[in-house]
């Protein structure tokens, strides 16, 4: 979805924040299933679940890096006017 | 938990029945798209159907979240082409109700009441599991759910947990007839707590006591029968509920059709993951065995085994499962209201159960005869070995069958409907040309249709109450829609005539969503003045 479709945040929350750092844990807490899994033989499940957290992770964290650049970009546009 | 979830333990100062928001109170939005979803996206829902799918699915309980799952994005996607599209809070109901016609409608309403029913009865019986979790703590190490006593052919009925549950449900609807309300906050600051605590369980689980090994031995020498697991995949179901609210959010947000898709798609891949990753690490802690046998509190038994943290992460997961569990019973309360509301609005149920407390300003009706229904349920349920499976059974009948409804009428309205602009569309159509226009055929659509299709099949085939108790429960609603048509004078199988072109102009107008309602009415006029060359006349859909 392009960035003018999407109306600019106006408010950031104390969810929102929660939200963004669920997000970031998502992509270690990932890489130490993987890396526990690989040590035990690589069963499946736990390989897919590390892979799963990892790229899920980093969509979420790469969508709440564009939305926090529009929200200060509103911010600052607010300010001026 | 449901974020539909109206508040307690405030007076309520509305005096009409459950309405849609007015316009006026549409949200703003926020840096990650949708205040509500501060903690829905892994609700209250996981905390009854880990120690469900676990004890059913045995060493392939991650298959069987990831097999219902997979289904669920589908549903899920389909939601959010639907809400998008028709931005009001009528959900499932609505959206049948317009592909397929009154009669469907009011299946997939009976069907969605049916599980607000169970919600109330489901989610009290999990609450009072994890309030039992502390009285070994206080009775010196007897656990309430284990008193039981055999009457007749009911054998180990838990009436002391039955005690507990209808205690709990009396007093919702005490609150809900006095039209008491929790505050937002409380909401707001149990839902982020919910957050914290299941992250921690996942995240310290994986890192200090999770043992590969454990899991791929039960994988290998735990693995379920087919049956077995057809049952198990059919319960995980109830892990991916909660999808009206996304038609909710879509009533209640400000440019619903553009800030929805993108939001609610971040949630629904979000729930898919942790339903995964608990069982995940749920199994390389503890054997499955455990898990059924603390299927009153599975999350709090789970935090528990985490070394260092679960001396307080248990305790902590069993008070907020309880107060977590016990605000989503209330949900099926409210949201059983609110969709006799709207039900009744489309002429499918009786005016007279929205008759507003004079002195209470509460639809009392509604409240004692569907919070009546909860606890009969839950009283029943008890008579039968487990409960919390029984309403599980039963709450999956419920589900799928509404989800099914919802995918046929996504296909049919992609024909019935081009017109509308589809902000969001689920992906893999096929572009086909259909009575001199283009459609869209949503062959991923049509995927998913078959997926809910195969789950409701499981349950009707694996669930020895939900098969009959389910159809029974729809069987019961028809006769009464009949008896409510003919007694009205409407038609019973036909649908009464709706100006839908005029109505999704104003809930556009409504949403504020004016680029929309201009595309809109451009397609409207392509199509009129198409219809005019060809000498058909206008080919407005009532």
């Amino acid at each position: 979805m392009r960035k003018r479709d999407l109306p600019l945040p106006a408010r950031f929350t104390l969810g929102d924040a929660l939200q963004i750092l669920f997000g970031l844990v998502m992509i270690p807490l990932g890489a130490v299933i993987l890396g526990r899994a690989f040590i035990a033989g690589a069963p499946i499940p736990a390989v897919l679940i590390g892979g799963a957290f990892i790229g899920f992770g980093i969509y979420r964290t790469l969508f709440a890096w564009g939305r926090i650049r529009w929200f200060l970009e509103a911010q600052r546009t607010a300010k001026r006017d | 938990m449901d974020p539909t979830a109206v508040n307690l333990l405030l007076p309520q100062n509305t005096g009409s029945a459950p309405t849609e928001s007015p316009a006026e109170l549409r949200r703003d939005i926020t840096v990650w798209g949708s205040y509500m979803w501060g903690y829905a996206d892994v609700g209250a829902d996981i905390y009854v159907a880990l120690g469900l799918v676990i004890g059913a699915s045995q060493g392939a309980a991650p298959l069987a979240f990831a097999l219902a799952g997979l289904v669920y994005i589908l549903i899920g996607l389909a939601y959010t082409e639907l809400a998008s599209t028709y931005p009001v809070a009528g959900g499932g109901h609505y959206y049948t109700l317009r592909g397929l016609g009154d009669f469907f409608g009011f299946v997939s309403g009976v069907a969605l009441l049916l599980d607000y029913t169970i919600d109330i009865a489901l989610f009290a019986v999990a609450s009072s599991g994890y309030i039992n979790f502390f009285t070994p703590i206080i009775f010196g190490g007897l656990n309430l759910r284990d008193f039981a006593v055999t009457i007749g052919p009911f054998v180990d009925i838990k009436w002391v947990w039955l005690l507990e549950t209808m205690f709990l449900v009396g007093v919702l609807i005490g609150l809900n007839i006095r039209g008491i309300r929790e505050s937002s906050l409380v909401n707001e600051v149990l839902g982020g707590l919910d957050i914290v605590l299941e992250m921690s369980v996942v995240i310290f689980g994986f890192i200090l006591a999770w043992n590969p090994a454990l899991l791929v031995h039960q994988w290998v020498y735990e693995f379920p029968s087919l049956n077995q697991f057809m049952y198990g995949s059919s319960l995980a179901i109830i892990s991916f509920v909660g999808l009206e609210s996304i038609s909710q959010a879509a009533q209640e947000t400000r440019r619903p059709a553009t800030i929805i898709p993108r939001t609610s798609i971040a949630l629904i891949f979000t729930v898919f993951i942790f339903a995964l990753g608990f069982s995940t690490v749920g199994l390389g802690i503890l054997p499955w065995q455990d898990f059924r046998a603390h299927e009153g509190d599975p999350i709090a038994y789970l935090a528990l085994h985490i070394p260092l943290l679960g001396v307080l992460a248990g305790p902590f997961a069993a008070v907020l499962g309880a107060s977590i569990l016990f605000i989503s019973s209330n949900t099926g309360v409210m949201g059983s209201s609110r969709l006799a509301f709207s039900m009744s609005q489309l002429r499918l149920v009786t005016s007279w159960l929205n008759h507003v407390n004079p002195r209470f300003h509460t639809p009392v009706r509604t409240i004692l005869i569907f919070g009546g229904i909860g606890a009969f349920e839950a009283l029943l349920s008890f008579l039968t070995p487990s409960a919390l499976d029984t309403l599980g059974n039963m709450y999956a009948f419920g589900a799928t069958l509404g989800y099914t409804l919802v995918f046929i009428s996504l296909i049919k309205l992609r024909f019935d409907d081009p017109y509308s602009p589809r902000p969001y569309k689920v992906p893999g159509n096929l572009h086909i040309k259909w009575k001199g226009g283009d459609v869209d055929f949503p062959v991923i659509g049509v995927l998913g249709m078959l997926g809910v299709g195969l789950i409701l099949f499981e349950v009707i085939l694996t669930h020895e109450i939900g098969r009959i108790a389910g159809p029974a429960w729809v069987l019961l609603g028809i006769c009464y829609f009949v008896y409510y048509r003919r007694k009205s004078n409407l038609p019973i199988f036909r649908s009464i005539k709706h100006d839908w072109e005029k109505e999704q102009i104003e809930v556009l107008t409504k949403a504020e969503e004016f680029e929309m309602v201009e595309q809109y009415k451009s397609s409207l006029a392509r199509r009129d003045k198409q219809n005019l060359r060809n000498g058909t006349g206008s080919n407005a859909k009532t």
